[in-house]
């Protein structure tokens, strides 16, 4: 008798790599068995990577940048993800960096670095492609595939600029998951816990909570919230005003140490600079305060109490500052959890869900996570109408229906906006599109659906249907001071994955993946029903697989599409006696039962 | 005895209905946007909302993107719309009024829809109207939250007549007693923005 293994059980499985892309420090880990985390450190040992980026003869990342630094070395770029180059935490940030802008470019952030303009997308494809780089060098074998943790409160912009990124740097992103959620999955997953618990993240740049409900496994998001742009980095400038009035860049190097030092010390001093904690505490105060504000009115959205909480995780650099726990302590009445290193713990979830996702994972394990902020359309009078509120789980769709204001209108705009206000002004505008081919009609008779996908990396699509003509019009919502696929394809060519290399790595991909799930089938179906048919059948089919299988070392796509076809071909037959046997199945359990009835 | 059509990843046939092929696994080409079939629940209003969430993360366990991340692009896409479609549904289930509206419509009330809209009962105006003028009188944090308890009760008892409706299968009523939990919570919503504005501004 022949051995037939199991679907999928001789594949070799690729790596999937779990990465924190922080606006402080980056991380990269994996897990083969979705327990232990292993992190990728430097030859040094070091775990964490200064989100730091020199270009001077070559792109240098983390502590390989210059000790001396200039105008060449961008750090914190995370805050200009997705932003247009007008917007004020931008200015803030150019303000705050002394960093020179272009100011010829149309919405789209290009810093000036090593004599060239450079989007973030592409200094974050730098810091992704050190990252890969590492890990590959720990493996010893090429990673393609990785999940990235972005702040829940990223907006849609940012999350397609973290993607952009990934795909500049050669990495296939599986899933974006929140840091919070990431966080949860660690710590429930570690600490065997049950019950509902608020994550507060405080990082370099971002401020998320998210309340998570934890049962069997399944991690669902009840509510989420934050601020992305606010984090230690916004504390440092703070103590850095405190500090007096000498030269910038020095005073906020001496925030940061400073900073550091007072977490243990009640005074610190980095010459020529004297701090206590009290006047640190002043100065991060108001930035507290205004957390935790945030934190009650996400767990007001939860429709939890306080008292109902079954803990308080901290995550992020900036929790290590006693003032932090205490406030947290004080405003929720019980101490918060820091059993896991609030550096780590966001990287340690992304390698236990790349682990899931790369199906070496607890198989219990699933994570259910809601949209940050509401999305609509713009409607009469400037108003937005909401499709899809805020904390409803993904992937969704909703669709509304719309329809023409004025006698013989044949077109109509749609624009999308996200955001929690009522009005145009106060919501972020994501993208326009005009629907045309309407038939002319009365007012009020044509209609336009227009439908909202929102897909597990909390990115949107936008479709509008005219519904009597079938009319379509479809936009992958790309913010207008976003990279349109052009420009794109132009980065990708310069840059040392080419443009053509992607695309065809793309294609090869998925139709080795289709041509996998075609053998998976394959053999599950003979395994499940190979009685029906002769010895000398099953030996035929059985080479028909192993034909099949080895095309999955083609690196042709057509070519593996086409041994995909003949594989299915090869089965056709076999497919019908199987379908013939379960309809006379059908009919004897009709005849059962209609005797048991009747 | 349900029909027998065929999978699309292994050919074979598959239970006409069933979200997944039970021999290879792959998930079915079509999904039921009814919410009750989705559930595989009869269609009615009395449910367990226990029960709900339990077979809400079986099916998300299986159906959830999650599951074909690193699988055949055709499976991810069809796991992805399935799940929207799962969300979609879990929400219309789970929260009362918006199964009453459900149910309602598929007997063919317009009362929800854009169309049917300005059929507002006169009982429900004038109760709209009192509470409206209540809430602007409302000026000390004492009668905010005497308010709140009000409209809780209301919400409780319009709970209580669409259940009480649904299950004498009395159209009327239950259009009614949705409509009134309809305008509750929007009310609830102007309700809950004054208080926040007092607690700001103290
Ligand atoms: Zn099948």
């Amino acid at each position: 008798m022949l051995q037939i293994s199991e679907p999928g059980q001789s594949k070799k499985t690729r790596p999937v790599i779990g990465i924190d892309l922080g606006t402080t420090n980056s991380l990269v880990a994996i897990s083969s068995d979705g327990k232990t985390v292993r992190y990728f450190t430097d030859e040094q040992g070091r775990v964490t990577i200064p989100s730091v980026v020199h270009y001077g003869e070559v792109v240098s990342v983390g502590y390989d940048v210059p000790k001396v630094r200039g105008i060449d070395t961008v750090r914190s770029v995370k805050r200009l993800m997705g932003r247009a180059a007008d917007d004020a935490d931008v200015l803030a940030y150019l303000t705050r960096t002394g960093m020179a802008v272009d100011t010829e470019s149309e919405g789209i952030v290009r810093l000036l670095l090593g004599g060239k303009w450079r989007t973030p997308v592409e200094v974050s494809a730098d810091i992704l492609r050190y990252l890969k780089t590492r890990a590959e060098a720990g493996l010893g074998e090429p990673v393609f595939d990785a999940v990235i943790t972005v702040p829940a409160y990223f907006n849609d912009a940012a999350r397609q600029a973290t993607k952009d990124a990934a795909r500049l740097a050669g990495l296939n992103v599986l899933r974006l998951v929140n840091e919070p959620t990431a966080a949860a999955l660690a710590y429930g997953l570690d600490k065997q816990a049950e019950g509902t618990f608020m994550i507060y993240d405080l990082g370099g740049g971002t401020f998320d909570v998210s309340i998570l409900k934890l049962t069997d496994g399944v991690f669902q998001v009840l509510a989420t919230g934050g601020d992305a742009v606010l984090g230690g980095d916004d504390i440092d400038a703070a103590i850095a005003e405190a500090l007096g009035e000498e030269d910038l860049p020095a005073r906020i190097q001496a925030a940061r140490v400073l900073k550091e030092k007072l977490t243990t010390a009640d005074v610190a001093e980095v010459y020529p600079f004297t701090l206590t904690r009290a006047q640190l505490e002043q100065a991060a105060m108001p930035y507290i305060r205004r957390t935790l504000l945030i934190a009650e009115e996400v767990l007001e959205d939860s429709g939890i109490s306080a008292d109902e909480l079954s803990g308080i995780v901290l995550v992020g650099g900036s929790t290590r500052m006693p003032l932090v726990r205490r406030k947290v302590a004080e405003a929720f009445g019980r101490e918060p959890l820091v059993d896991i290193d609030p550096d780590k713990v966001v990287a340690h979830g992304a390698a236990l869900q790349a682990a899931a996702l790369g199906g070496q994972g607890r198989a219990d394990m699933l994570l259910l996570d809601v949209t940050p902020l509401s999305l609509g359309l713009e409607t009469m009078g400037g108003l937005v109408e909401k499709i899809i509120p805020r904390n409803t789980p993904i992937p969704i769709t909703r669709a509304q229906e719309f329809t023409t204001f004025k006698d013989g209108q044949t077109g109509m705009d749609i624009h999308v906006l996200q955001g929690e206000r009522e009005t145009v002004e106060t919501c972020r505008s994501l993208a326009r599109f005009r629907l045309s081919g309407i038939p002319p009609l009365v007012a009020g008779q044509a209609r336009v659906m227009v439908m909202f996908s929102v897909d597990a990396d909390g990115i949107l699509t936008v479709r509008a249907l005219e519904q009597t003509t079938g009319t379509e019009q479809s936009v992958q919502v790309k913010p207008s001071y976003g990279l349109d696929e052009a420009e794109m394809i132009e980065m990708l060519k310069s840059s040392i994955t080419n443009a053509r290399a992607d695309v065809t790595e793309r294609m090869v991909r998925e139709a080795r993946l289709e041509l996998e799930r075609a053998l998976e089938a394959a053999q599950a179906a003979f395994n499940a029903d190979k009685t029906l048919l002769s010895l000398d059948d099953q030996q035929r089919l059985l080479a028909d697989m192993a034909t099949a299988k080895q095309a999955l070392t083609l690196s042709v796509p057509d070519e593996i599409k086409q041994a995909m076809e003949t594989l299915e071909d090869a089965f056709r037959t076999f497919a019908e006696l199987r379908v013939q046997e379960a309809l006379k199945k059908a009919v004897v359990g009709k005849k059962i039962q209609d005797v048991a009835n009747g | 005895m349900s029909g027998v059509t065929t999978c699309w990843s292994c050919q074979g046939p598959l239970t006409s209905g069933a979200l997944f092929c039970d021999t290879c696994g792959a998930p079915s080409a079509h999904l039921s946007d009814n919410p009750f079939v989705v559930f595989g629940l009869s269609q009615s209003y009395a449910l367990d909302k226990q029960a709900l969430e339990k077979t809400y993360f079986a099916l998300s366990r299986q159906l959830h993107p999650d599951r074909f991340a690193a699988k055949s692009p055709k499976a991810l896409m069809l796991a992805l719309q399935h799940t929207a479609t799962l969300n979609a549904a879990y929400a219309t289930l789970k929260d009362d009024l918006n199964r009453a509206i459900y149910l309602l419509r598929a007997q063919g009330v317009n009362a929800f829809d854009e169309a049917g809209q300005g059929s507002t009962p006169p009982a429900l105006m004038a109760t709209s109207f009192e509470l409206h003028e209540a809430l602007e009188d409302a000026t000390t944090p004492q009668a905010l939250q005497s308010m709140g308890q009000e409209v809780t009760t209301r919400v409780e008892y319009c709970q209580k007549r669409l259940t009480q409706a649904f299950a004498a299968g009395d159209v009327p009523a239950a259009t009614l007693a949705a409509l009134e939990l309809k305008f509750l919570q929007t009310f609830r919503r102007d309700w809950q923005r004054k208080t926040k504005q007092m607690k700001d501004t103290a």
